[in-house]
């Protein structure tokens, strides 16, 4: 007989053919009853399937207490009992996260039908009338342990796929991140919100900002149409400037002019084409206003380093400059003097001996600490100026 | 070829007027109500002038110009704003991206004319 | 009434250049102010208003144009070179009420007051009077267009400083 019931059951079989397999028998149960006899005789009735983890609860308070301090596979609760009924207990526990997750099954009296029905809508996995018939209570108990089981697994194996594949979104994110370091807020959006980005690596680069000020003043006494004319002639003429001298004209931002030199391919002379179209401008910026008689002036920074460059958009592709040497040429422009070219420690170690240059000072530049910066004078020969 | 001119502004009254203004000489108009609309118009026909506003729905006339001129085959399309709009900011702005001319409305109809016949060559239908 | 000691300037003031740059303009007509506000019978009955919003950082208000229809009609026929249908009589008066609020929106920009401006609304009803509310200023002006009898209209700029 123990020999047919070791192969129907698979694993170890206790002597008492009763009892309910030996990984079910681990099982914590709790048993609510406010009646001493009942919980004495579930318990011994649970004792005697092969169950050895029995606690017991006198009332609805004490179980929620008791679910609290321990992790049960299954409760077997009383229906009829004063201060909180079965209902409120379920109730309590579906509102509870911690503990809304152990199975319950209902001891009813024989009358309370309704009472179990409700029960079960409440929360409850299943109803026994009392006293539970031992068979029953054998197949109602196993039944309800086996789907815990189940589902505690399942949950497992969901965790553990979550968790790998947390894993790999964790290292694509990492090499993203770099990119996104340093990419500034707006742009990061942008990559969000499902634009591409075709990014080239790190290249050292000379970038310049240039800021046409005193033009509101001009404005209050020139007409629009006068204003835009005498705005095209500056800056169609910066733009054939930029263009001889081998420098790329990047999307204005605001209202500056971002130009850089060593991009799309790289040259090893950036800094001094860079330096050397942004004295013609200054140049040809006089030539204009004394043309049109204005008195617009304009500040210039210039600063070398490391960007990202790239292209970004969905349809139309914005060749676009990242990165703090970006900012700190900014910085450079916004903390420049008008009518002079403002330059960082980095440009000026590019154009030693090509230009005569001036201390400045210092200027704090965010992610540099103080940056020590000249100002452009002039070509060192001046036969290269025109 | 007869020159495309092609009005962006979101008042239909403007654009009729533009429509009534070009109607005696030799050319295709076209019109669009936003920014937007405007873009798409450009792409298709590839006029010859636009005569742009600033303030309108769903696409303003800065960015349309701005996203307009990110095309290397548009870079030079020859723009007249025509505009309520004339804060020293935005004059500079689109100075920058270029444009030819700047109205501001109210404005008289034959001076816009002259600045259009600066542009492109308009010729007049002859009289049927 | 503003005066004008407020730093907005006097509303009045910049109402009456800004329409008399319009009309001469754009319709090539000459207009003066009505010194008396209820001596116009032809703003008694249905007018066409037109309402557009200046807001900027430190100022918020309105532009609020209102023309018998008759006068509707005749500038619509100026400025489409045709007799416009109810349409297109609604839509010009939007844009006449854009080009003047542009005007005004000039002079508060170089008052120190930048702003931009909303889309025109158009609609028809009794005549309708703006409230003063809290620290406004507003001026309210009553025009006629010489040499037409029925061309008179109103004009109404309300500027509150919130900032």
């Amino acid at each position: 007989m123990s020999d047919i019931l070791t192969s129907i059951q698979g694993s170890e079989v206790s002597e008492n053919p009763e009892e309910v397999s030996q990984s079910l028998q681990k099982a914590e149960i709790l048993v609510v009853d406010d009646s001493r006899m009942m919980r004495a005789g579930l318990t011994r009735s649970l004792k005697q399937l092969g169950f050895s983890h029995i606690s017991e609860a006198v009332d609805g308070r004490d179980a929620i207490t008791k679910l609290h301090e321990k992790s049960y596979d299954l409760m077997l609760l009383d229906m009829e009992m004063p201060e909180m009924n079965g209902i409120e207990v379920l109730t309590a526990m579906r509102l509870d996260p911690k503990i809304g997750g152990v199975p319950v099954i209902v001891i009813s009296g024989g009358e309370q039908i309704e009472m179990a029905v409700q029960c079960i809508e409440a929360g409850a996995e299943d109803y026994l009338s009392k006293p539970p018939h031992q068979t029953l209570l054998r197949a109602r108990v196993t039944t309800s342990l086996e789907k815990k089981r189940l589902r505690d697994l399942d949950k497992l194996r969901f965790a553990q796929l979550q968790a790998e594949k947390e894993l790999v979104e964790l290292e694509k994110e990492k090499s993203e991140k770099l990119l996104l370091n340093i990419l500034p807020g707006a742009i990061a959006g942008r990559l969000k919100g499902g634009e591409k980005t075709i990014a080239n690596g790190h290249t050292t680069v000379s970038v310049m900002f240039a800021d046409l000020c005193g033009f509101t003043a001009l404005s209050r006494k020139t007409n629009p149409a006068d204003l835009v004319t005498m705005l095209n002639g500056i800056f169609t003429a910066f733009d054939t400037i930029v263009e001889r001298h081998g420098v790329e004209k990047i999307k204005t931002i605001g209202d500056c002019y971002m130009m850089v030199g060593g991009l799309p391919t790289h040259r090893d002379d950036h800094a001094i084409v860079v330096a050397s179209a942004a004295l013609e401008m200054v140049h040809a910026l006089d030539q204009l206003n004394k043309l049109n008689g204005t008195e617009l002036k304009m500040r210039i920074g210039i600063h070398t380093g490391p960007v990202v460059a790239g292209v970004i958009g969905k349809i139309k592709f914005t060749y676009d400059l990242w990165g703090d040497t970006v900012n700190v040429a900014s910085r450079m422009e916004s903390s420049g003097m008008p009518g002079m070219v403002h330059i960082s420690e980095q440009t000026e170690q590019k154009l030693r001996g090509h230009f005569l240059l001036e201390e400045r000072g210092f200027v704090e530049c965010k992610g540099l600490g103080q940056v020590k910066t000249f100002f452009l004078k002039g070509h060192s020969n001046p036969a290269i100026s025109n | 070829m007869n020159p495309k001119i092609l009005s962006i502004d979101d008042s239909k009254t403007i654009r009729m007027l533009l429509k009534r203004l070009f109607t005696p000489f030799v050319c295709e108009l076209f019109e669009a109500g936003d920014g937007q609309e405007g873009l798409e118009v450009v792409n298709r026909e590839k006029p010859d002038l636009i005569i742009l506003d600033y303030n309108m729905p769903v696409m303003d006339g800065v960015t349309m110009l701005r996203q307009m001129r990110e095309n290397t085959e548009f870079k030079r399309l020859p723009v007249i704003m025509l505009t309520a709009e004339a804060s020293p900011e935005i004059i500079g702005t689109v100075a920058r991206l270029g444009v030819r001319d700047y109205v501001t409305k109210p404005f008289d109809s034959d001076q816009l004319l002259d600045k259009v016949i600066r542009v492109v060559n308009l010729e007049r239908r002859p009289e049927a | 009434m503003s005066t004008s000691t407020n730093p907005l300037g006097d509303l009045s003031a910049a109402s009456g250049r800004a329409l008399k740059e319009v009309f001469a303009k754009q319709l090539k007509l000459q207009i003066f102010e009505s010194p008396v506000s209820d001596a116009l019978p032809s703003l008694e009955g249905k007018l066409l208003h037109s309402a557009v919003s200046i807001n900027g950082e430190k100022i918020s208000g309105t532009v609020l144009l209102q023309v018998p229809e008759a006068l509707a009609q005749h500038v619509t026929e100026i400025m489409l070179g045709s007799e416009g249908d109810a349409e297109e009589i609604r839509d010009v008066t939007g844009e006449l009420c854009n080009m003047i609020a542009g005007r005004v929106k000039a002079e508060l920009h170089a008052s120190g007051f930048p702003a931009t401006l909303g889309t025109p609304t158009v609609s028809i009803g009794q005549r309708i009077a703006l409230q003063l509310r809290g620290e406004s200023q507003l001026s309210s002006t009553d025009w006629s267009v010489e040499g037409d009898q029925s061309g008179d209209f109103n004009l109404q700029v309300q500027i509150r400083i919130i900032s």
